[in-house]
């Protein structure tokens, strides 16, 4: 049985495998996704509807198909097997000749960002009707917002030694976020996603004399899986999938009724994901409104 | 307490699957706790305050999946790990089919085959001819859907079939229907009594579903080629067709459709047709009918479009008489209401699988007087220098062998589309879109499910842009089909497509719009 399919939009991230920069293996195979890796990170295979990415390419399915019809599996070999095909195992072909690059979302923000207190509004009710516990005094300083991250005080801490530019302390509660909670990408490693990119767009426009952030989820990502761990690194240096880029430009430069269909659409990802990637955006957009953290050299 | 602790190796789940995995295994009786996730040194020590020790807990790496279950009894942690393994452990590889077809090494030895009686040849049309004649041979009618074979093997390999009374349909013929089977990309189709010869594939499916959208059926269908109708080969496949639907008991009317044929071809074939005892419908597609010939007494009806052609058909069959599939009324409504919300401004671009349908809608515009640019362009003028780059008015062929080198036809595989659909739907100056789904045995299983998603990512770019756009979907196919019909049609109307079933009635369509905006040229904002 061969399958071809038909690549309609690629990040940057698919050159590395085009010209046969590296080797790459299928490493995951979901419903609705297949994982490629090599030494330098991932690549994601994803159906039209998802969206895609710097390290995405969409294919052109219907809605009903599932990737677990190649016949691929984890393992099998990745190679061009023509200029522009590349072939996933013995079954499959992914045709890339008709691909458009894709253009990420935040290209569209060229300023530094103003945060809309209704744009704030509209996330912060989506995190709060999708499992996070209500707000209890300041903006999710809650001890417990979540199940999976129940550790008390983290977000306190993380927050504290943000404030104190306490080096030791940030990695130390880091360390009790990273690599915790149910799902493919732990729960923790969502919020410190959408707390790095945040970041991540504020760096491009404001000059850090030291980044104890970044310098903090660094040394933690060890703590995780290879997947999730290849995600956070993206998100430090400014990138992530579309929707979660999406919805991050939303917060900063849409209209409301924009917004909430962005925001709506990054919350339905995955089982949590989406509610943690946006609880991570709201404090870190929180911390800029409040305490102006990213131009402060954390 | 019972426990019991399972660590997969490099597994990867989504989460979605994990999250209802857990919440399913908790609901089992006498379950207390379940846990299910990657390996991480946080999780372990999660699963460590449940109660967990020992070595492999401790080995396990962040990239293994860990699942720890506690529960009341030993049956429900049985229980809990059945479930675990019936979800994780999904095959990723297609098993082989338990029931192989039997394979021929050679063309001869299937030949030998009791009841044998038609050779469906696909091989690439270098090696075509020599299977055909081996086909030939062993008495075989051959039904050649290779394309790339010579003009000079097909007028040999032609004759060769008549002197043996034999048919050779094609080359690169696409479709037929011969006692019952569909060969090719053929519609499920009622058994009835009316004939047709065609030298197009898709314009032959056409004239079918409509023909048993009316209530009528078919009889014999015959594919000849492209090329059957020009001087070099003088319309062999044709006039054998033509000739077995006059002699068939089950055949009440004969139709014939192509392109225009060559004129002394045209004259032979229609003394063909007005000698015979039986009415017949021609359409010469892209042909001006001379008002003349259609006033003319005789058996033969001229039809200037595929959906007049099985309306024609089937009224000489003893069918009520029908108009159109969609009145007057029925499309300038449309029009008006699709002008009301302004979501047409802008140039027309069609992007059709079937060559003929392509034809078709450039023939029925330029009737009107709109142009339409195009890779098929018989008229010089309108030729697009570029495939890849449409401009004005535009219709595109992505079924033409430009499109298709090394890559499959639209027909097997519709997302080849989706990039240029796409890439159309994200100019400004695009307002209206057009697309043909093509059902029935050999085409993709789920055609208007891949359009539906181009469909609705294409209504995200326009709403990104703040522009509206018209997405038209024509849909060739009957209720019998594997694909189903009215799914089919459901799927691209939910995605937000105006569906139809006739490619004339969308060409009328796109007139409308077309001419709503103040003649040949777009309005644009």
């Amino acid at each position: 049985m061969n399958s071809y399919l038909v690549a309609v939009q690629h990040g940057t991230g698919f050159d590395r495998v085009s010209k046969c920069k590296e080797t790459y293996r299928v490493h995951s195979v979901f419903d609705a996704a297949v994982n490629l890796v090599a030494e330098s990170g991932f690549l994601t295979i994803l159906p039209l509807r998802r969206g895609c990415g710097k390290d995405c390419v969409t294919v052109a399915v219907s809605g009903g198909f599932s990737f677990f019809a190649l016949g691929i599996s984890p393992g099998d070999e990745v190679r061009m097997s023509a200029p522009s095909k590349l072939r996933l195992g013995e079954t499959t072909v992914v045709d890339f000749s008709g691909s458009r690059r894709w253009r990420s979302p935040l290209e569209a923000i060229d300023c530094v960002p103003s945060i809309r207190d209704e744009n704030m509004t509209v996330l912060e009710s989506a995190v709060t009707l999708n499992g996070v516990d209500p707000l209890s005094g300041e903006a999710f300083d809650s001890d417990t917002y979540r199940a999976g991250l129940g550790s008390a005080g983290v977000l306190s801490d993380i927050r504290g030694a943000l404030l104190h530019n306490d080096e030791k302390r940030l990695e130390t509660a880091l360390a009790r976020i990273i690599g915790f909670g149910p799902g493919l990408t732990p729960s923790g490693d969502d919020l410190v996603l959408g707390i790095s990119l945040t970041r991540a767009v504020y760096g491009r426009f404001v000059q850090s004399a030291s980044d104890i952030w970044e310098a903090g989820v660094r040394k933690n990502l060890d703590k995780t899986c290879d997947l999730s761990a290849f995600f956070i690194r993206e998100a430090l240096e400014g990138s992530a999938h579309e929707v979660i880029e999406r919805a991050l430009v939303c917060l900063l430069r849409g209209e409301p009724c924009e917004t909430v269909d962005a925001v709506n659409k990054l919350i339905s990802v995955g089982a949590t994901s989406g509610c943690d990637i946006g609880l991570g955006m709201y404090l870190a957009l929180d911390w800029q409104r409040r305490y102006d953290w990213c131009s402060k050299g954390w | 307490m019972f426990k019991r602790l399972v660590i997969r190796p490099n597994s990867y789940y989504d989460s979605i699957a994990l999250m209802r995995l857990t919440q399913t295994v908790r609901n089992i009786d006498k379950m207390v706790a379940a846990q299910v996730g990657m390996a991480t040194e946080l999780n372990k020590d999660a699963v460590r305050e449940m109660g967990f020790v020992g070595e492999e807990l401790k080995a396990a790496t962040a990239n293994d999946l860990i699942v720890a279950l506690v529960a009341e009894t030993e049956d429900a942690l049985d229980k809990g790990e059945q479930v675990i393994k019936e979800n994780l452990e999904r095959p990723t590889r297609q098993e082989p089919g338990t029931k192989e077809p039997k394979a021929y090494a050679t063309l001869s030895e299937a030949a030998a085959m009791d009841g044998a009686g038609i050779a469906a040849i696909s091989v690439p049309g270098e090696y075509a001819a020599r299977e055909t004649r081996a086909a030939l041979a062993n008495g075989l009618h051959v039904f050649l859907f290779s394309d790339n074979v010579s003009l000079e093997d097909e007028v040999a390999l032609k004759k060769l079939g008549q002197e043996n009374g034999l048919f050779v349909m094609g080359p690169d013929c696409g479709t037929a229907v011969v006692g019952g089977l569909g060969l090719g990309f053929a519609n499920k189709v009622r058994p009835g009594k009316i004939g047709i010869v065609a030298a197009s594939g898709t314009g032959m499916q056409q004239v079918m579903t409509i023909i048993d959208m009316l209530g009528e059926g078919i009889s014999e269908a015959i594919g000849t080629g492209g090329r059957d109708l020009s001087m070099e080969v003088g319309g062999i496949t044709s006039k054998m067709g033509l000739a077995v639907l006059e002699r068939d008991p089950n055949t009440a009317v004969k139709v014939l459709i192509s392109k225009p044929p060559h004129p002394d071809v045209r004259e032979s074939l229609i003394k063909m047709l007005d000698e015979g005892t039986k009415p017949a419908v021609v359409c010469f597609m892209g042909e001006d009918i001379k008002e003349a010939d259609k006033r003319r007494s005789g058996k033969v009806l001229y039809a200037g479009d595929l959906e007049e052609a099985a309306i024609l058909a089937y009224q000489s069959a003893g069918g009520d008489s029908k108009g159109r599939l969609y009145s007057d009324d029925e499309l300038s409504e449309m029009v008006k209401a699709i002008v009301a919300r302004g979501d047409s401004r802008g140039y027309f671009r069609g992007l059709y699988g079937g060559g003929t349908l392509c034809q078709e809608t450039m023939t029925l515009l330029s009737r009107m007087g709109i142009d339409v640019y195009s890779n098929i362009a018989w008229d010089r003028r309108l030729l697009l220098e570029d495939p890849e780059e449409s401009r004005g008015n535009a219709c595109i062929d992505m079924g033409d062998d430009y499109f298709t080198q090394g890559k499959p036809h639209p027909m097997l595989e519709p997302g080849m589309r989706v990039p240029r659909y796409l890439a159309e739907a994200g100019r400004k100056d695009v307002g209206i879109l057009l697309f043909d789904v093509i059902l029935g045995y050999g085409c993709h299983s789920d055609p208007a499910g891949i359009m539906a998603e181009a469909v609705k990512e294409a209504r995200r770019i326009r709403k990104d842009m703040g522009q509206g756009l018209v997405q038209i979907a024509v849909i060739v196919g009957t209720m019998r089909d594997p694909q189903g019909l009215e799914e089919q049609e459901a799927i691209l109307r939910d995605a937000g497509a105006i569906v139809l079933s006739s490619n004339r009635a969308a060409g009328d369509l796109v007139a409308g719009l077309i001419k709503a905006q103040g003649g040949k040229k777009p309005c644009l904002r």
